[in-house]
């Protein structure tokens, strides 16, 4: 960091000034990989929609609620991101990040589109265990990768539910772990994150670069 | 007894100016970026922005592609080795003129 104050004639302050200058607009560069914070809250409601549908429908109808959802909100996650990101430039960090998320993605619905059709679902112990410890892994690996504690501890946090659903004898504490960590690690985290945006969107406007 | 006032050293005049400055650091930190992108970004008039970034091109310190996404024309710049080589030797030149100032 340059300080600002102390230099003793114009041309040292216009070098602090640019080197200021240079290293405010390097950071904005690598940090404007686009903001996921909708996307927690949109997968967090989806998994709070498709508990409630295995929970309350006809055991038929149940059985498709993950699957239905799970689609449903991966097409619209696409659509929104492909939106959203439109013009925003890639970096070597945000492939990174989206192949984290990416592998998850797909490895859930490997994970629990078979489960789902070979009529595995069982207790749920299984099926929501392993959804827990997929989402916690990428939450860890991300965290790791932005080094960024806030998202590892999240990511212990999925696991915490994991080891709650596997152990647990009782079905309501499967589901209050899951429906805990959901609130939790997805829509709190993805509220949080919305709110860091409209703060950096924010603090870009009021001190962008002027015209030279 | 204080050492006298330091001038600016010889510094690349392609990049001493603020918005090609802006521009090429905004660069650094990505791989490519969309016109649009950098307007965002440094709060630019296409005009204005359109010149500048066509003297870095001129001086070779970035590359421009373009292509069409879903049928609109983009326009992509991205930083070369020439580009970074220079930002590296402005940043250097800098610091060598701020010398014991930095902290």
């Amino acid at each position: 960091m340059v300080e600002t104050n102390s230099f003793e004639s114009p041309a040292q302050r216009e070098a602090s000034e640019q080197l200021a200058l240079i290293e405010s607009m390097i950071r904005e560069g690598r940090k404007s990989t686009s903001y996921w914070g909708w996307n927690f809250v949109l997968w967090g409601v989806a998994y709070l929609v498709a508990t409630a549908g295995s929970s309350f429908l006809t055991s038929r109808a149940a059985i498709w609620a993950w699957p239905v959802t799970m689609t449903l909100t991966g097409i619209a996650t696409a659509v929104i991101a492909r939106w959203r990101n439109q013009g925003e430039p890639q970096t070597t960090r945000s492939r990174a990040i989206t192949g984290i998320w990416m592998g998850c993605g797909l490895g859930i619905f490997v994970f629990a589109f078979p489960l789902v059709l070979a009529g595995r679902f069982g207790d749920g112990h299984t099926f929501m265990g392993g959804i827990e410890v997929l989402l916690g892994a990428a939450h860890i690996a991300s965290g790791a990768t932005l080094r960024w504690r806030l998202q590892g501890a999240v990511g212990v946090l999925w696991w915490t539910a994991a080891v709650v659903t596997e152990t647990t004898q009782y079905s309501l504490y499967l589901l209050i772990a899951f429906l805990a960590a959901t609130m939790i690690c997805n829509i709190g985290f993805g509220i949080y994150l919305m709110v860091l945006e409209s703060r950096d969107k924010a603090r870009l406007r009021a001190g962008q670069v002027a015209h030279a | 007894m204080p050492e006298p006032a330091a001038a600016l050293p010889d510094l690349d005049p392609v990049i001493h100016g603020k918005l090609r400055l802006a521009l090429l650091s905004l660069l650094a930190g990505v791989e490519q970026a969309e016109f649009t992108w950098l307007k965002q970004k440094t709060s630019s008039t296409d005009g204005n922005l359109g010149a500048h970034l066509l003297k870095l091109e001129e001086a070779g310190y970035v590359s421009v592609e373009k292509k069409f996404v879903s049928r609109k024309p983009v326009t992509l710049y991205a930083m070369t080795s020439a580009g970074r080589e220079a930002l590296a030797n402005y940043v250097a030149a800098l610091k060598a003129l701020l010398g014991g100032a930095l902290v």
